[in-house]
């Protein structure tokens, strides 16, 4: 009988699988990237310390701390190629970057870096368009964002700190305190959040607080 | 009496002849018993990974799989045991050769199933065959009621897909050692960059310390993951510990996940930095039908 189950089983699954293999290649949407806001802060904070790539050092050759200097180590359409991009997936060694002690940067940021590197490598500066606050709603912008930072720490049966941020009325009293936008604006006395990550983008943080002065509607 | 020694002369005579038989058929060389290799590893999975094991016919596997949180989460959290995903699944051997199952892991509510085929066992005696050679296929299901938050997808983003075929061999007692080309399609990708097919090659080794305890190794390589951080691959060092009716497989691993798509693409910890869970895998073969071949 088991036999018999499985074997069905067995079909149904190589059915679909193999014949009606329904091969799509979608991906999220994703927002537009602007230099000034997106790529030089991560940039600057991450290679422009002392000792590092920035005006009076120079290191290797590499001056950070404009635009022309990091388009030095960019290829503009092929992240693939571009040194920037490369150095920052060496985990160990004298080539890591940032080197040891600094972290090295987070997934998100180097897959943002290489797809501004893969749209152009653009100085985009007059960013309104890449950061819209006209049309901020808390389903559509604000839940989606502490989603992506916030709910891996703050939500489930034990979230961090007892602070679950999982759904308006959650979110709500801490918009009220003024600890959300004081954690991710990193000012004190506030906990810096994301915790051990970098700030969220500029982008991201002006939405939440444009939606925090309209009320922190619910919509 | 004398008749009774007679039968008893006759039949003595006919077991004799036939069991003169088969040395006869030695001597002409026309031995038909094919040794098969077993036991390359104690149970269908590596760790991770499908191993080159198959289950026997009409043997049922349940597998109870457990990731605790990140070690590196410290005291606070217990080391990591006061988070779990857990996967249940349950595999059948069809015959000894098809073993189909299915399983469901808490984590995106993901559902799971595959078949597995094994086209060449290792063997020696009639027919020498050095290496066995099993063909998988697999799909997931994304079962999350609102699996992209604020995007609005079909029904096909759900799914991915698996192919893998494992090429391994018991090279002794102790040693096995198998490889396995993957090639995995996700329908939707969380970036434009990050490639909806991805490539891999699994190496998987089992090494046996007494007739109980083995270790095991069970790593991964992404060859085109986006962003290319090699630290991400999963990688699973672990034990297995056989008894009775039970393996335990003990671990520590990098990769959260639990089925192939979760554990190839999510966003694994980096050894590098700890960060590592400590997991276990339990599996208890249920014999449902008796064995009528191999």
């Amino acid at each position: 009988m088991y036999a018999k189950i499985y074997f069905r089983l067995a079909i149904g699954l190589l059915i679909p699988i193999l014949l009606l293999n329904n091969c799509t290649k979608n991906h999220l949407p994703e927002p537009a990237i602007c230099y000034q806001t997106d790529i030089e802060p991560i940039i600057i904070s991450n290679c422009t310390q002392s000792g590092c790539h920035n005006g009076s050092d120079v290191v290797a050759g590499y001056n950070f701390s404009s635009y022309e200097g990091i388009l030095k180590a960019v290829t503009p359409g092929d992240y693939r190629s571009s040194e920037l991009y490369n150095v920052l997936l060496i985990p160990f060694g004298e080539k890591r970057m940032p080197q040891a002690p600094y972290d090295l940067l987070r997934d998100m940021d180097i897959a943002l870096i290489a797809r501004w590197i893969e749209e152009g490598a653009v100085n985009t500066i007059d960013c309104q368009s890449a950061c819209d606050t006209s049309n901020i709603g808390f389903a559509l912008t604000i839940k989606p964002i502490i989603s992506t930072y916030c709910t891996g720490c703050h939500s489930g049966s034990q979230p961090q700190g007892d602070i679950d941020l999982n759904s308006w009325t959650k979110v709500k009293p801490f918009v009220d305190n003024g600890s959300l936008l004081g954690s991710i604006k990193h000012s004190s006395p506030f906990s810096a959040m994301p915790k051990n990550g970098s700030m969220l983008p500029n982008c991201q943080i002006r939405l939440i607080e444009k939606w925090i002065a309209d009320g922190a509607p619910n919509n | 009496m004398r008749r009774i020694f007679t039968f008893l002369i006759i039949i003595l005579g006919f077991s004799f002849v036939q069991a003169q038989e088969p040395s006869m058929l030695d001597l002409l060389g026309e031995d038909k018993t094919i040794n098969y290799e077993a036991y390359a590893f104690k149970s269908p999975r590596v760790i991770n990974s499908h191993s080159l094991e198959m289950l026997h016919a009409g043997s049922l596997d349940f597998r109870i799989l457990h990731r605790f949180g990140r070690l590196d989460q410290g005291l606070y959290d217990v080391f990591g045991l006061d988070n779990a995903s857990i996967r249940l699944s349950f595999d059948y051997g069809i015959t000894s050769n098809l073993t189909a199952g299915f399983g469901r892991t808490n984590q995106k509510k993901e559902l799971d199933g595959f078949v597995k085929y094994r086209i060449l066992r290792q063997s020696t005696g009639a027919r020498t065959m050095p290496i066995s050679l099993l063909w998988i296929s697999g799909i997931t299901w994304n079962g999350l009621k609102d699996p992209f938050p604020g995007v609005s997808t079909t029904s096909s983003d759900r799914l991915a897909y698996y192919h893998q075929v494992i090429v391994g061999r018991k090279f002794s007692d102790r040693f096995s050692l198998q490889l396995a080309p993957t090639i995995l399609h996700r329908n939707i990708t969380p970036q434009s960059l990050d490639p909806n097919t991805l490539y891999a090659a699994e190496l998987g080794m089992r090494y046996k310390l007494s007739n109980r305890l083995a270790l095991l190794l069970d790593y991964t390589h992404v060859f085109n993951r986006f962003p290319g951080l090699i630290v991400r691959n999963p990688l699973s060092i672990g034990v297995d510990i056989e008894t009775g009716g039970h393996v335990f497989q003990l671990h520590f691993t990098n990769a959260a996940g639990l089925n192939e798509r979760a554990y190839l693409t999510d966003i694994n910890g980096s050894w590098l930095k700890g960060e590592i869970q400590f997991g276990f895998n339990l599996s208890r073969v249920f014999q449902l039908k008796n064995p009528t071949d191999n």
